[in-house]
This record gives C-alpha cells, structure tokens and sequence, in this order.
C-alpha cells in the first residue's frame, strides 16, 4: 500500500480484482449438490454461475424404456421431499389421456396423502432454512412433527419417503381405519406445534433481520422467470393452482391462499416466501380434516388396466411443495411412453440465481437459497 | 391463526422511527422476541424432564422424544417394504416379477421339467395349490440394486415374494448383497461366499 | 498482479427489459371466475396479429393438450405477441420442450422424421394455457431463442439443446447445462448411441 501520509481511496492505488468463490457441490447450505460459482468484489457479489447436473440420473431417458407403471418409481424420486405430488401429477396426466373415470374416495385419498406430503415438505424447508441461517432449535422441533407423518406413511403404503402408492386409476392400497384416525389425532396433534415453530422463528428479530428485504423478486420478474407455487406467490399474487385449475377434487374443499403481504419486509423479499409456507401448513390442515370427513365409499382403485396404453400428448401440472411441477408426456399407443419431460420448479428457482444475486453480499445468497426451496432431486432429474 | 404480527408498525425493519430511537427499539424487540423463543426451548426442556405438556386441549404427555436406539427398536408395520425374501417352494418361475422390475434386478432362470421328475407337483396351500409346471434353476436378487417399490410383489400370483419388515442387513461389500434364494444354509438367505 | 478494476462479467441472462407483469388487481386476481380462452381463438388472433403464414394448422382431434403449429420463422414476433396482447396475456412460460422423431416408429411404421419444439405458454388472468410447436429439421435443428421475451425460456432452451441438439440462435449462453461440458452426442435423441467410455471411465448400462 501507499505509504504516503494521504490515504486516497482511488481504484488505482488499491490493486483489486474480483474473486471467484465456489459454493461447492458439497455443501450443507445448498440442499444439495448444486455448485454456484460466485464473482464477487469482496463481500459484494457481481455474478452467480449455477452448475447443476451432479444429480443427473437420466429421468427422462429412462422413462422411454419403461412401461407407465415402471416409471413411477423414477417419478417418485425426481423430488424426494414431495412425491406423493410427483405421482399425482404423473398419474393425472395419464389419465386424462386414457380419459379414466377415478372414484371419489381415491381422489380423497390423493388429497389426503398429498396435503401430509406438502406438510412434511414445508416442515424440512423451514427446519433446513433456520439451520442455514443459524437457529438450531427449530430443525429438530420440524423433524419431530415430519417423524410423524412418515410414520403414518409407513402404515398407508410401506414406505417413508418414496412411496410408489398414486396409481394410473386410483392408489395402491386403502386405508385402514386405524391409519385414519391417526390421521385425525395429527391434526390436532400439529397445530399448536406449528405455532410454537411459527414463534420461534417468524417475529425473532434476528431471523427477520436477516431474511427480510433480502433477496426481493419483484413481482413482473418472477412471472418471467417462470416461478410458481410459493415462491411466486410470496411475490404478492394470490395464484394457487388447486384453485386455478383443481385436480382430484379440490374444487370441494375450502381454503384461503396464502400469498406475501409484508407484515414484515417487502413483498418479494425472503421473509414473505417463508411465512407464505408457514400460513400453507395451516391451510393443509384444513384440508385435510374436509378431506377425512368426506371419504366416500366407493372404492380405492378405478378400472384401469395394469400396462395403461394411452395415446396423445398432454402437458398438465399440479401444484406441488415447490412450485408447479408439469409433465409432457406423449404417448403413441404403446405400453411404453415415447417422451417424458418433467418440468420442475426448482430448475426455474434455481436459473434466477445470477440475475437475483448482484448487488447481494454473500451471506444473503445462503438466506436466498433456503427460501427458494430446492431440491435437486428435481432440477437434474 | 399465526402469530407474526398484522401491522406492519410492530415490524423492527420497516422503520418509520428515527435512527436513535430505532436502535433502542431493536434492542427492546430483541430481548422480547428472543425472551419468547427460549421460554419455548424451556418448555421443551421441561416436557423432557417429565413434567406433562397440554396445550390447546391436545395431551402430548411427558418424557423426551429420542430413542435409545440400536438398544430400544421402534415398532415398524408389518407392510413395510424393506428386504425382499422369496419362499422358493411356492415360486412357479412365471417371471413376472423380472418383468416388471423397474431396475431389473431379479435374475430368474427355469426350464421345463422332464418325464422323470413330478410332473404334478403343486406348490403348498398356503401359496395358492397352483401346479408347479416349470423347474426354477436360478431365484436371484441384487438388493443392492432393488429400489423397494414393490411392484414385484404386486405381480407375484402365488404371494411367494413378499417384503419383510428387515432393513438392518448392511454389507461392507455390494457382492455379499447379491442374495440367491435357491442357495441358503438357514432362515435368512446369505449368499453362498 | 497489476490487475485493477473488474475483468469483464459473462452476461448469462437477456439483458432485455422485463414488461410488467400485466395483472390488473395486484392482491387478487378473479382466480375463480376468470373466463379461460379458447385455442381457436388464440389462433385467429395470431394470424390477425402477427400474420397469415404464421399459424400452420390447430390440433385438436388428439387425446390430451390442443396445440398450435406454427411456423419456425415467425417465433419471436408470435411470443411478443403472445406476451403482450392485452386479450391473451400469455405472461409466462411454462416449459420448452424436444421431441425427437425418425423416420420409422416404434412399431416400425413410416413417420415424418423431425424435432418438435412444444412450447406451453400461461396467461394467468384468463387460467389457460396455450400449447405451441414447432417443427424443425431432423439434421440441423435451428431456431431463434425467446430468451429476451422470457427469462425461463433461458434454461429451457439450453436444456434442449443439451438433450436434443437444438441450436437457438440469438441465446446469451448457449451451452450445456446437465451434461458435463465435453459429453459428446444428445442423448435424447432416438438414436443416441451410449458411449462406451467417458474421460477414461466405463459408461455402465
């Protein structure tokens, strides 16, 4: 340095030069194994480069070798948090194309075990997000309440975390009476736990202070960019797609949809997104006690063949933990499907990163990260 | 029904105070919200030592949460779907659960039976009485591939592959995972090394 | 090192100004009577819109989503349209998507070999969603990228040319985005030979 008596913070008497920081794909704040490569000038950064593909299992390839009921299981693990939702979305699109008539007690049951699903998402983002940003307590009081619903889980279908259970025509198995009054036990059971998670964490000055006017995605950006689900209405636009364009009979049931009104920060900004998914665990609890009193009776699977044999081309999407998750599926008469493209919110998350990044300092790309809620399960497929 | 508070006035980071009086009132909502968070922990804390908690009219009753497990096991159902065992006497070699392996991992092979061996064998009631037409020479399976979806013993016609509640069979080498059901010394199958 | 100042930033995304966001009623939209278009009319308005030649034909007899085929020259001129009319309010962009055909199927009958580029567009205040393709050259699949119309559009199409080998022109980082950057071949395509080795590792099957 200039070791002249005036100290003159011009450019050139400080040599700088931007520094590429990587977030490696291991890492425990990037939910995942997702690598940013970061240009920053100090602690400010200018430019983010995302590089996905380290989850890469070939979804989409897979998918054009094996019959319909053989890609569930890959269709299962694209978003391992949520998949119940990533069944449904499938099975939907299939049988919209075969044209199937399903009972109403499995689309009750769809309903159900897709509103625990979305709890059990929500409760992992929250947990995950306030471990990222230093509070350790709230991890382990979500991970209680997810035990559980994988728990109840276990007695449906047989398995914790990637169930194989939404059918093309219904589910696999019915629930037992002793599995629904669990059911209803955990909806009385959760709702003050909630609360004592939502105490915890959502006033606490120091989580507010860290993740309000943090990371605001305005309201036009966010359309552009694509997103969905909570993390486009946490941007200040109440648009929820089991209202917009209900599935499996969510039209019967009522709920309020939660988007981002800034009690605290802006609209947009980190704080909104998650208090968005705190509000969306509320409304899933009423869903879920319309959904258990309206069972009806008829039956837990439709009559659709085993090797479904649909012709067509459809692009649905459903409402998922994350976003709106779609599938293309084009279907030429055969027991196999000729292309299946999933398109996953994460992916779209994940593309705003560069644009939303500059101007951020570093530790505000960890408090971005959480709140955008990826799982790159399903942005490498 | 949540508790953040509704007036944006309460909130410590939309501030319409001046700098001073702001610095003192982050201070203030500081302690009272940190306060709020360890009186929970506390809680918590007390629920563990046994006192019971109620609340909201739900009794979540007393104790810690946490297992001692490997020394405690948890209860798991019976439909869980973890190690895949075959009972190979009621096993007809009908294939359908190598074809329906979404990662093929069943290895079956069979052949038709001669003249000289039971043209008229049945597989035991409990397995449905069907006839035995086809002799199994190879029932294998690589757990270490096998996804646990269970489509296979969806298909199974005789119920002989089922999926037993064991998940604790962890190997130091992927070859010893490589389980052949024709070849076991005692209930559980192990591979021949 | 005497290297002051910043070097030059690669740009990844358009630079292009993005529209508002074109919802009236910032709170609510009428997301339970909002009146959902219909494709035929989409169609008219395209042609009135952006031109005659632009719109090739509207498929509805299949089971599934009704689509617009439309014409691979006209596509920036049909999105703008698509985003910016005050009657469809196409905002967002659902999925780009590539599918590959040869020129026998899977049951060994004679097709027409291409790639077909699916494009879904949403319009939020009317709760539809409109299916466009575009049919491109099986050997050197081209077309111009909406990367400047919608930012999602940005990975999407990196995805496909990634997968399929589509080539979009006018994109600001064309490059592979799941593959390692030296894969060679698409795998997407029907057929896509797997490599026997990569860098000196056995490719398993």
């Amino acid at each position: 340095m200039s070791t002249e008596n005036q100290v003159t913070y011009k450019d050139d008497h400080f040599q700088t030069q931007d520094m590429t920081i990587n977030m490696g794909p291991q890492h425990p704040s990037t939910h995942g194994v997702l690598r940013l490569e970061i240009v920053s000038d100090g602690e400010v950064i200018k430019a983010t480069y995302p590089d996905i593909g380290y989850l890469h299992r070939c979804f989409e390839k897979h998918s054009e070798n094996r019959e319909y009921l053989q890609v569930l299981p890959f269709a299962d693990r694209m978003d391992y948090l949520g998949a119940m939702n990533m069944e449904l979305g499938f099975c939907l699109a299939v049988e919209k194309l075969l044209a199937a008539e399903i009972p109403v007690r499995a689309q009750g049951i769809r309903v159900i075990v897709a509103e625990l699903n979305r709890i059990a998402s929500h409760l992992l983002a929250l947990g995950t997000y306030a471990l990222d940003l230093g509070g350790f307590t709230p991890f382990l009081y979500a991970f209680r309440d997810r035990e559980k619903i994988l728990r109840m889980f276990e007695e449906i279908c047989g398995a914790r975390l990637l169930y194989n259970y939404v059918r093309p025509g219904g589910v696999a198995r019915d629930l037992s009476p002793g599995v629904i009054d669990q059911i209803k036990d955990f909806c009385k059971y959760f709702v003050p736990q909630l609360q004592e998670i939502d105490e915890l964490l959502t006033g606490n000055n120091i989580f507010v202070h860290r993740t309000a006017n943090v990371g605001i995605i305005p309201l036009d950006k966010a359309i552009s960019y694509g997103f969905s689900g909570p993390n486009l209405r946490g941007s200040g636009i109440a648009w929820d797609l089991r209202r917009a364009a209900p599935y499996s009979g969510y039209e019967k049931y009522e709920f309020d949809i939660c988007y981002g009104k800034a009690e605290m920060g802006t609209v947009g900004d980190c704080w909104n997104r998650y208090f968005v998914r705190v509000k969306e665990m509320f409304e899933s609890i009423k869903i879920i006690e319309q959904a258990v009193a309206q069972l009806a009776d008829d039956g837990h699977m439709g009559r659709v063949a085993k090797s479904v044999k649909p012709t067509g081309e459809i692009y649905m999407d459903t409402e998922c933990p994350r976003g709106a998750l779609g599938y293309h599926i084009v279907a030429d008469g055969s027991k196999k499907p000729y292309r299946v493209k999933a398109k996953s919110p994460s992916f779209i998350s994940i593309s705003s990163m560069d644009e939303m990044c500059s101007g951020m300092m570093l530790a505000d790309v960890v408090a971005l990260l959480g709140s955008i809620d990826i799982v790159l399960g399903e942005v490498d497929r | 029904m949540s508790l953040a508070p509704q007036t944006s006035t309460e909130s410590s980071v939309n501030q319409t105070r001046g700098p001073i009086r702001q610095w003192f009132y982050n201070i203030y909502y500081t302690t009272v919200t940190v306060y709020k968070g360890m009186s929970i922990t506390m809680r918590a804390l007390m629920k563990t030592l046994g006192m019971r908690k109620i609340a909201k009219g739900y009794d979540y009753g007393a104790g810690p949460i946490t297992i001692s497990y490997p020394d405690v096991k948890d209860a798991i159902p019976l439909i869980s779907r973890n190690r895949l065992f075959n009972h190979v006497e009621g096993c007809i070699a009908c294939n359908q659960c190598a074809v329906i392996c979404p990662v093929e991992c069943i290895d079956i092979s069979s052949r038709k039976k001669t003249a000289d061996e039971d043209l008229d064998a049945k597989t035991p009631p409990e397995f449905g009485s069907k006839p035995l037409k086809l002799k199994l020479l190879k029932f294998s399976i690589d757990e270490a591939l096998c996804c646990f979806c269970g489509l296979c013993t969806e298909v199974c016609p005789t119920e002989c592959l089922v999926h037993t509640p064991e998940f604790e069979y962890s190997k130091f080498d992927r070859d010893k995972l490589y389980y052949d059901y024709l070849n076991f010394d005692d209930d559980n199958p192990l591979p021949k090394a | 090192m005497s290297q002051s100042g910043s070097t030059s930033l690669k740009i990844t995304f358009s630079t292009e100004p993005v529209p508002p966001h074109g919802i009236k009623n910032l709170d609510t939209i009428s997301i339970d009577t909002a009146t959902p278009l219909v494709i035929d009319d989409v169609a008219a308005a395209l042609k009135s819109g952006v031109g005659s030649g632009s719109v090739l034909s509207v498929e509805k007899a299949h089971a599934g989503s009704p689509y617009i085929l439309f014409n691979p020259a006209d596509t920036l001129a049909i999105f703008k349209f698509l985003r910016d009319n005050d009657k469809i309010r196409g905002i967002g962009l659902a999925v780009v998507s590539a599918v590959d055909y040869l020129d026998k199927n899977e049951a060994g009958e004679p097709q027409e070999p291409r790639v077909e580029l699916v494009y879904v567009v949403d319009s939020f205040a009317h709760k539809t969603q409109i299916m466009l393709k575009a049919k491109l050259d099986r050997n050197a699949p081209k077309i111009a990228s909406i990367a400047g119309i919608y930012r999602s559009a940005n990975w999407y199409e990196r995805e496909c040319y990634d997968m399929v080998g589509v080539t979009f022109e006018g994109h600001p980082n064309h490059e592979r985005i799941l593959l390692p950057p030296d894969w060679k071949g698409h795998p997407l395509r029907r057929d896509y030979e797997f490599p026997e080795e990569y860098n000196g590792m056995k490719v398993p099957l």
